[in-house]
């Protein structure tokens, strides 16, 4: 039965390097409010490489995510995650950001009093990612603030507090903004298309794939990215080097991204319950087992 | 210490953390008091259709104003205002002439300057008939005062289609009692618009400024923005008495306890037909040894008027913090721009000295030992 599913064909690639192997989730159980949400779970997004996943409500998508970042609710109680070779488990979320990694929220909270200007500001004055170098000067901040804001068509949100009221369009947009400017070597993207309409899909689409350097030749790509999708619409704009299926806290299918998409589509989540365990799962247990 | 009588530059420099530069060209200001502990030291009128002067010579100088003084803030209202008229020192008398538009603050310094001073003075501002005042005041004691107390009593008289914008500052040191008692008179189309500054340690203020609303179409707001540090308790209140038809009132505050006690009261008073009146109390406790008391007030006596409040109390929200550090800045950066973001109620002209002051107000924050308690 496996061996049928063309999306577990993964092409072979060669083993990752220890020292610089992108992002990897190492058998990690991740909980929230005391409750096991993510268990044993085990991922590994190459460096450069574009990977998706797909899984029903309530699966620990945002949890997976919120987990990468160090946000302190979600404690991870075992396991390991590693970015370019580093644990980044004794890392708070700013010094997680400083080490390249940044994150598009699925529903961010609203910030009174701090214009989404004044918050990229502040962005910008960190040099984005808040690596040391001196920040631009006034001037060209407020032209790569117009240019960008331009582009996700977002100049009407800039001098209104940060997501007090934003549609959930707007605030996709904005948030997409938000990370174009952090300059991010790990990007993060909870559901980035949900309750976005055609053009502003378009958008959105488009920055996301140059922000993930998707016209580059492959080889030549710096920029990894996690992508969560409910739709896969992004898929049209972004072809992912893989597609996970999450599903009861775990890992359970991993392929070429448009087939497992298409898999889902036709015959719903239930089906890859069925499925073995995925490539890449497989792939890292053997290297921890060797 | 500095004897009174002059105005040193260390005194010069504490004046401009209340708002009040003595060495700007004096075309950046409309008109100048100076009051040094009992007596005051300097007033003038820098432009025409202003008058500025000590309130005792004004009270010679214009029998009209005998019978007006007394009149918005009674005399014997209290204890305190019965004190500051037993042994009066003197206080503002600053009027807008008809018609009169004063483009720059009358900039007004009460300086509390020796130790164990009790400071007594009464301020009398007049904007007559459609006439535009705006004014500053600094209200402050030198750092070698830790000891004292400051009485002051202010009567405004908003005349016909005139606005008063007035913002006062204070800035006091920790042993300081303070008792401002304030009161404005809005006629027909007037508008009284006050602004309130305290962001350092003081002992304790305690006050209620009243605007009556008496001609028709008048407007009164109040805003204040205040935090209390440790050992600070501050019992803050506006009122607005809406007496006439159309009247509109808001009052809006914002108040940060870093560990000291804040009771922010508030009270709209409807009374004629088409009075609006909204009041929103904002508080930001980020010390568990802190207090914010939300004390607001709606009275509508008549029924057709639209009266409404809002009041939050609470802590920032850990997500909020969250979410601005996974935009890169720190912990410490994430909780500053918060707290600046929320004690800005936009007030125009405001000493950029004030900007700091927040830094240093977070500084003594304890937000890292709450979080832990969660
Ligand atoms: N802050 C939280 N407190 C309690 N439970 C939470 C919290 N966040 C998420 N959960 C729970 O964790 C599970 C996974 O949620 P989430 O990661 O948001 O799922 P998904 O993004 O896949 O829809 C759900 O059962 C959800 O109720
Ligand atoms: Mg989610």
């Amino acid at each position: 039965m496996a061996s049928q599913n063309p999306w577990m064909q993964k092409p072979a690639r060669g083993e990752p390097q220890p020292s610089d192997d992108g992002l990897v989730v190492d058998s990690a159980t991740l909980a929230v409010a005391d409750r096991v949400v993510l268990r044993e779970l085990s991922l590994h997004v190459p460096l450069g490489e574009t990977h998706v996943i797909f899984g029903p409500n309530g699966a620990g998508k945002t949890t997976l995510l919120a987990g990468l970042m160090g946000m302190p609710h979600v404690k991870i109680v075992w396991g390991d995650i590693r970015w370019r070779g580093a644990s980044l488990l004794g890392f708070d979320i700013t010094e997680r950001v400083r080490r390249g990694l940044a994150m598009a929220f699925q529903r961010p909270p609203a910030v009174s009093g701090i214009t989404l200007r004044r918050l990229t500001e502040l962005i910008l004055s960190n040099n984005g990612n808040g690596n040391a170098g001196a920040p631009p000067p006034p001037e060209e901040v407020q032209q790569r603030i117009f240019t960008l804001a331009e582009r996700l068509d977002v100049l009407d949100l800039l001098d209104r507090d940060v997501n007090a009221g934003f549609s959930g369009g707007e605030t996709k947009r904005s948030e997409i903004f938000q990370v174009a400017l952090q300059n991010p070597q790990l990007v993060l993207l909870d559901e980035p298309e949900s309750g976005v309409d055609v053009v502003n899909m378009d958008r959105i689409g488009r920055m996301i794939r140059s922000l993930l350097q998707r016209d580059e030749r492959p080889g030549n790509r710096t920029v990894t990215g996690l992508i969560i999708t409910h739709s896969g619409y992004i898929l049209n704009y972004v072809n992912a080097d893989c597609g996970h299926v999450l599903a009861d806290g775990r890992i359970i299918c991993s392929g070429n991204a448009r087939d497992v998409f298409e898999h889902i589509h036709e015959h719903g989540f239930e089906a890859c319950a069925q499925c073995p365990p995925c490539q890449v799962a497989e792939r890292l247990r053997r290297r921890r087992e060797s | 210490m500095p004897q009174p009588g002059a105005i040193t530059p260390e005194i010069q420099d504490r004046m401009l953390e209340v708002g009040v530069d003595l060495s700007a060209h004096p075309q950046q200001r409309a008109g100048t008091y100076v009051h040094l502990n009992d007596r005051p030291l300097e007033a003038r009128a820098e432009v025409d259709g202003l008058e500025v002067m000590d309130i005792k010579q004004a009270l010679d100088r214009y029998e009209w104003l005998r019978d007006l003084y007394g009149t918005a803030v009674p005399r014997d209202r209290d204890e305190f205002t019965r004190a500051a008229e037993e042994e009066l020192h003197g206080g503002y008398f600053i009027r807008a002439l008809p018609g009169a538009q004063i483009t720059v603050p009358v900039q007004a310094c009460l300086y509390l300057l020796t130790e164990g001073m009790v400071q007594r003075v009464h301020n009398v501002i007049i904007a007559e008939e459609g006439s535009f005042l705006p004014i500053i005041t600094g209200c402050t004691a030198h750092f070698g005062a830790r000891r004292g107390m400051h009485i002051g009593i202010s009567e405004f008289f908003v005349r016909r289609s005139a606005t008063v914008k007035f913002i006062m500052i204070h800035a006091w040191n920790e042993e300081i009692s303070v008792r401002p008692r304030s009161a404005a008179i809005v006629e027909g189309h007037g508008a009284f618009l006050s602004d309130y500054v305290c962001l350092e340690r003081v002992r304790d203020v305690q006050m209620y400024p009243v605007a009556r609303l008496v001609g028709e179409a008048a407007t009164a707001r109040y805003r204040s923005v205040v935090a209390a540090p440790a050992e600070s308790n501050l019992d803050l209140g506006s009122g607005v008495r809406i007496e006439a038809p159309g009247g509109r009132a808001e009052i809006l505050s914002r108040n940060v306890s870093t560990g000291g006690k804040i009771i922010a009261r508030g009270r709209v008073e409807a009374l004629a037909a088409g009075a609006r009146g909204h009041l929103e109390c904002r508080g930001l406790l980020m010390s568990e040894q802190g207090q914010i008391v939300a004390i607001p007030e709606l009275t509508a006596a008549h029924p057709d008027v639209e009266l409404s409040h809002e009041a939050a109390v609470g802590k920032i929200a850990e997500e909020e913090i969250h979410y601005l550090m996974a935009r890169g800045l720190s912990r410490d950066a994430a909780i500053a721009a918060i707290v600046h973001g929320f004690l800005d109620l936009g007030i125009e002209g405001l000493p950029p000295v004030l900007q700091k002051r927040i830094d240093s107000l977070i500084a003594l924050s304890d937000t890292e030992a709450m979080e832990g308690k969660q």
